[in-house]
């Protein structure tokens, strides 16, 4: 195909590019849609993304950059050239297709006229026939370069010579340059237009062949023309014959007259016709040749070779297609970096320092205030509670929410001036707060009017839970590791304000336990304090935790001995209350004794009584069930333990286990559908964890009423504990579950 | 890169707030670009001032500096008025910030004779840079309430004697309170006030904060009417393009016929889980380039119970639970022998056959029809049957595709968190049984030589003009069916 020459445009801003670059960039886009792996095209996209120029220009540079660019480029030029080759065949195929016919025409037999009209029809009437057909189809706008790659001959040969192309070279590179070829074909007009050239140029090379031919043939042999009908008459022939004259007329070529014509009809007989006739004929016949076949076709491959060099050179990458639009992102960046613009000189300004101001100057003041609270940029409490915290037994010399400059200034005035030294000092930060300089900074000047260090409480944990699980749905540990970052910074805040961590506690203030309560009131230094009943359900659920890990390490299979050893060790821990809870699990006084003789009942009783506290939603899904149910066995097993230990390896409590367990399901199916499903929802490590945190939370509930320990279960277990529980989630489940007993707890407790 | 010599000078946005509250992740959503920064929750993350371009066409149009936090405005507050009060002669407004900045606290240097040390070094950072700016964008949590700390902060703004738009951000938390907010904000005299959620990306959202900009800065009009209208062609192009990524997947799963000798178990066993696998491969590379397409990274999507895993749908295409958590329905049972996701027989294909021969006088298909039926019939004539991808396959996977899309239009750049895709069990994304989409596949499917899964063929190319209309015209539908469903 002759390349064009480069064409200056004036619409490509930021240079020329050039009609082969196009297509290079239409052959990498179909390169990649066939490449399965991803393509390594960082570099060229850099290099594509440092030029200046609008998007397209940037897609052709990164065409033309990528690895393959060399490969496709070749291969082009090869297609390219296979459709040339097959061009100049179809030409000389048609050139010699023009002689063939022109021979074939006039090859009549000595002494027999040439059908005139025969001559000419087998000459023009097929190239003006599909010439026809052209002048339709070049109007249709869209499709006609896709039809035209079909209908018309020059379409054939392109088709062929692309094929030709893959058949010698097949593979992708090959493959995908015919594609980029037939995309750029396809669109707009440089397809139509480059198929009509060789089509109008074939029929031209055919023209020229056939008139040459004849042309020959009427100088070295001698013709006689004549006309014949059966059906139509003289008097049709006479105006046809002018008709078809009246073109080639104009252009200077002779015509019969009408004695001529009507000399000229064949009659059986040998005609004889004079010389003048014979040239007319001749004329007419090179004439409409020249006229029909030869002038249109070279007038319109002019017409088609300008079109195509115009339409090759408004040719543009359609960049809305889904291969280039997505590369509009990485190649037409919406933003980019400017770095830093002040770089950070090193170590934070440190808050100012907090012990100057309790230096030896602050007079000692007598000892005997109230325990002085006060409240730092709280969030508005949702439920009004009261202010400052209930706790009992504890007074507090209320200083008020601080939260401006002048509150701030107002309250370490306050506590500057009292006459009593206050028995201490509590301040409430909200965990929602960023602990940062400013806060630092109030730490310190409250720090610095009290003799002993004030104590801090945290409060609004929950709140910050679930901003920061509307934050981030989905993933326990960053939550928790978030959480867990927010408290260490405060520690860190409140220690370079003087501030020791025992003095900092993480109490919710929204939802106050009697634990919590105790705290708080401790921290007052309340002389007074309740007498709180430890909280030990934090050690116990550490147990758990390690009981996990150290299952999923492999050190111990997580059987029914290593359960109830777990069961016990979290029973030792509220050893000082055991006569309570074993009242509550009905443990009877001599159940050491009792045990290894008739194990499976012992078991299956404390089964039953333990899932008699379950609400009936737990009692429904059979894991929960098979935990309570192994929770009160083993529990029993841990009650005995305690009171004499007993050789808990030595006793059967697999089977007793499993045994309990089916008779606690039995009413959920048969015997034997209980005991498949007791033995599906018992094994395994997140079993024994549900059994084990079941059983811990009933022991920190002891003395509460059977009602309010269903309630609180139903609160707390909820229903994505369905979930797959692994060692690695363990503690964050373990976390979770406790938070949430927490707040039932809390619930209850108002 | 240069920006062409008579181009307006680009604008300059200081973005500044109280420490924590989000302004680098603002800067992330609005550069889309999730590398911008250090997005954590720990106090005074951003230690230095770093900034940003926006581009047009390539050329920076607006320039944001992401400001270290004021962590102590009270406490420099105090100091500017204490100056005012120990100033020998009466300075106001702006000379006292300048003033200020050129004093030890804010810069460290002894050499300036009071005490400081440098204790604003941080805010003297975020003034100095404001100072430079066009505007301030200041930030604020909307969860928390309306403390002192923040009325001082705005008085330390408003002496800057810039425009400060101020923008909320999470708005969309049930905390917060964004009535008490404007109230405040307007008593300070700031009208202008835009709401932001930097995890939820609403297309609406970004483009009223750049018009409020826009209202308080007559000079730069011009360049943020530019910004706009770029943004809004950049994402109408996202979508549209999308969905002629999925549309193309769908021709090139929904044209594949790979054909098997019926009689041969283990070739018809082979050629299906190879047919799978590129089908699987396929889609696969859909994902990838919606992703880049987006310009989020695999690593964006995680799943923990969920569809996606480092990239790919962790689900299987071809096992029953994909479909069911798309609400693809098992239809109608395919004939004996067929395989989920796959159909093999002979039935379909001759019905295909026939409706196709019907279709084989339009000039525009004879050739390719011809041949690929011609050569249909010789391959039943052989004994062979024709293996393609199922309805159902196709559904599921215009709903996967279709659910992805729809999240990655969701999410801003900001989050912390993959993406996750909801189960959306029972309502797929995209309805692949409407009508207009149900007629496009039908017909895709008669064209075997547009899938590019098989090898190439002279044969494509010739049908790509056809091939580019019905994707066209599929992505249409698939976009009104997105459209329809949900807001995109």
């Amino acid at each position: 195909m002759p390349t064009a020459p480069d064409s200056q445009t004036r619409e490509d801003p930021g240079g020329r590019i050039r009609f082969r670059d196009r297509l290079l960039a239409e052959a990498s886009a179909a390169w990649e849609q066939l490449e399965t792996a991803p393509v390594a095209d960082h570099e060229a996209n850099d290099l594509a993304r440092q030029f200046e120029g609008d998007f397209e220009h940037r897609l052709v540079r990164r065409a033309a950059a990528l690895p393959a660019a060399s490969t496709l480029a070749d291969a082009l030029h090869h297609v390219r050239s296979a459709v040339g080759l097959m061009i100049i065949a179809a030409l000389i195929a048609a050139l010699l297709g023009g002689i063939a016919t022109a021979r074939a025409v006039l090859g009549v037999p000595r002494d027999e006229p040439v059908n005139i009209f025969h001559v000419l029809a087998a000459t023009l009437l097929p190239q003006l026939a599909l010439l026809a057909l052209w002048l339709i189809v070049i109007f249709l706008p869209r499709s006609s370069g896709p039809l035209l790659s079909i209908a018309s001959l020059g379409g054939l040969v392109v088709r062929g010579g692309q094929w030709l192309a893959q058949r010698i070279h097949p593979g992708r590179a090959y493959a995908a340059a015919v594609a980029g070829l037939s995309r750029a074909f396809l669109r707009g007009g440089l397809g139509r237009w480059t198929f009509s050239c060789i089509s109008h140029a074939l029929w031209l090379a055919f023209n020229v062949g056939c008139l040459g031919m004849l042309v020959f043939l009427l100088s070295t042999r001698q013709y006689t023309f004549a006309w014949e009908t059966t059906i139509l008459s003289a008097e049709t022939y006479r105006p046809l014959t002018h008709a078809v004259a009246a073109l080639p007329k104009t252009s200077g070529f002779i015509s019969p007259s009408d004695e001529q014509i009507a000399s000229s009809r064949w009659e059986g007989v040998p005609l004889q016709q004079s010389e003048g006739t014979s040239q007319a004929w001749s004329s007419l016949l090179v004439g409409s040749i020249v006229v029909y076949g030869l002038a249109p076709r070279l007038l319109l491959l002019g017409l088609s070779l300008g079109q195509r060099r115009t339409a090759k050179s408004r040719y543009r990458l359609d960049v809305d297609r889904p291969e280039f639009a997505r590369l509009r992102g990485v190649l037409e960046p919406p933003a980019a970096m400017l770095g830093v613009v002040d770089a950070d000189a090193g170590a934070r300004a440190p808050v100012s320092p907090p012990r100057a101001a309790r230096a030896s100057g602050t007079m000692k003041r007598a000892a005997g205030g109230l325990p002085a609270i006060v409240g730092f940029e709280l969030p508005r409490s949702t439920d009004g509670n009261a202010w400052p915290p209930a706790v009992h037994g504890v007074r507090w010399h209320d200083l008020g929410m601080v939260d401006t400059r002048e509150e701030r200034q107002r309250a370490v005035a306050e506590l500057s001036r009292a006459a009593q030294e206050p028995a201490s000092l509590v301040i409430v930060c909200s965990l929602t707060t960023t602990p940062d300089r400013g806060v630092g900074t109030f730490l310190a000047d409250l720090a610095g009017t009290v003799a002993q260090p004030p104590a801090i409480v945290l409060t609004g944990g929950q709140r910050l839970r679930e901003r920061q699980t509307a934050d981030s749905p989905e993933s326990d540990h960053s939550r928790t590791s978030s959480f867990d970052a927010r408290l260490a910074d405060w520690r860190i805040v409140a220690g370079a304000a003087g501030i020791p961590e025992a003095r900092i506690i993480d109490v919710d203030l929204d939802h106050l336990t009697r634990a919590s309560q105790s705290r708080l009131a401790a921290i007052a230094g309340a002389s007074e304090s309740v007498a709180a009943h430890e909280r030990r359900i934090e050690p116990a659920f550490d147990l758990i935790a390690r009981f996990a890990a150290d299952a999923a390490a492999g050190k111990h299979m997580s059987d029914a001995s290593a359960l109830s050893v777990l069961h016990t060790e979290i029973a030792r821990l509220y050893s000082d209350s055991a006569p309570r809870w074993r009242t509550l699990l009905r443990v009877p006084e001599n159940a050491a004794a009792l045990l290894p003789q008739n194990l499976g009942e012992r078991l299956t009783a404390g089964a039953k009584r333990f899932v008699d506290f379950m609400p009936d939603r737990l009692k429904r899904s059979p894991k929960w069930l098979a935990a309570g149910a192994s929770a009160g066995a083993l529990g029993c097993i841990a009650a005995a333990a305690m009171i004499s230990p007993i050789a808990i390896s030595a006793l059967p409590i697999w089977s007793g286990l499993g045994a309990a367990i089916a008779a606690v399901m039995q009413p959920t199916g048969t015997k034997a559908q209980a005991e498949v499903n007791g033995e599906r929802s018992s094994g395994g490590i997140d079993a024994a964890m549900r059994s084990a945190a079941l059983f811990a939370m009933l022991l920190e509930m002891q003395g509460h009423q059977e009602r309010t320990i269903t309630r609180v279960l139903d609160a707390v277990v909820t229903d994505n504990d369905n979930a797959k529980i692994d060692a690695s989630r363990a503690r964050l489940w373990l976390n979770d579950l406790r938070h949430r007993f927490d707040l039932a707890l809390a619930k209850e407790a108002r | 890169m240069n920006a062409p010599a008579n181009a307006a000078p680009a604008l300059k946005v200081a973005v500044v707030g109280h420490t924590n509250t989000g302004k680098t992740s603002l800067l992330r959503t609005l550069t889309r670009d999730e590398t911008f920064g250090e997005v954590s929750d720990r106090p005074a993350t951003t230690r230095h001032v770093e900034g940003a371009m926006l581009l047009v066409r390539g050329q920076p149009a607006v320039e944001l500096y992401d400001t270290p936090g004021l962590e102590d405005s009270i406490g420099l507050l105090e100091l500017l008025e204490r100056h005012r009060a120990g100033a020998a002669s009466r300075i106001d407004g702006i000379d006292q910030i300048r003033a200020f900045l050129g004093s030890s606290d804010a810069t460290g240097d002894a050499s300036a004779g009071t005490n400081g040390g440098g204790r604003f070094q941080q805010e003297a950072k975020a003034l100095r840079q404001v100072l430079a700016s066009d505007i301030a964008l200041y930030v604020i949590d909307a969860r928390d309430r309306v403390l002192g700390k923040h009325r001082d902060e705005l008085e330390i703004l408003a002496r800057c004697a810039k425009p400060v738009v101020p923008v909320l951000n999470f708005v969309a938390s049930p905390e917060a309170q964004i009535a008490l907010w404007r109230e405040h904000l307007s008593r300070a005299n700031l009208h202008a006030v835009a709401e932001f959620d930097t995890v939820v990306l609403d297309d609406q959202t970004e483009r009223r904060l750049l018009e409020k900009m826009r209202s308080l800065l007559d000079h730069h009009h011009a360049t943020l009417n530019a910004l706009i209208e770029e943004r809004e062609r950049l994402r109408a192009g996202l979508i549209t393009t999308s969905c002629l990524m999925i549309a193309d997947l769908i021709i090139d799963v929904g044209a594949h016929q790979v054909s098997v000798p019926a009689q041969d178990r283990l070739q018809v066993q082979d050629a299906m889980e190879s047919l799978r696998q590129r089908i699987r491969e396929r889609e696969q590379r859909c994902v990838d380039q919606l992703l880049q397409l987006h310009r989020f990274s695999r690593q964006d999507l995680a799943a923990t119970d969920l569809p996606m895993h480092d990239g790919r749908w962790g689900v299987d295409l071809f096992s029953p639970a994909a479909m069911k958590q798309f609400g693809v329905r098992t239809g109608s049972a395919a004939a004996a022998g067929a395989v989920a996701g796959l159909t093999i027989d002979a039935m379909v294909g001759g019905l295909t056959l026939g409706a196709a021969t019907a279709l084989g006088a339009a000039i525009g298909g004879a050739l390719g029809v011809a041949h690929t039926h011609g050569r249909r019939i010789l391959d039943r004539m052989r004994g062979h049957s024709e293996l393609a991808a199922d309805d159902r396959t196709l559904q599921l996977l215009l709903a996967r595709q279709g659910a992805l899309l729809q999240a990655l239009q969701r999410r801003g750049h900001a989050s912390l968190e993959p993406i996750h895709i909801n189960d959306v069990a029972g309502t797929p994304q995209v309805d692949g049984k409407s009508s207009t989409i149900a007629g496009l596949m039908d017909d895709i499917r008669l064209h075997p030589s547009w899938s590019r899964l098989q090898e190439f063929g002279p044969a494509l190319a010739w049908s790509e003009a056809a091939r580019q209309t019905v994707q066209e015209r599929l992505a249409k539908a698939i976009h009104a069916s997105l459209a329809s469903r949900a807001t995109l």
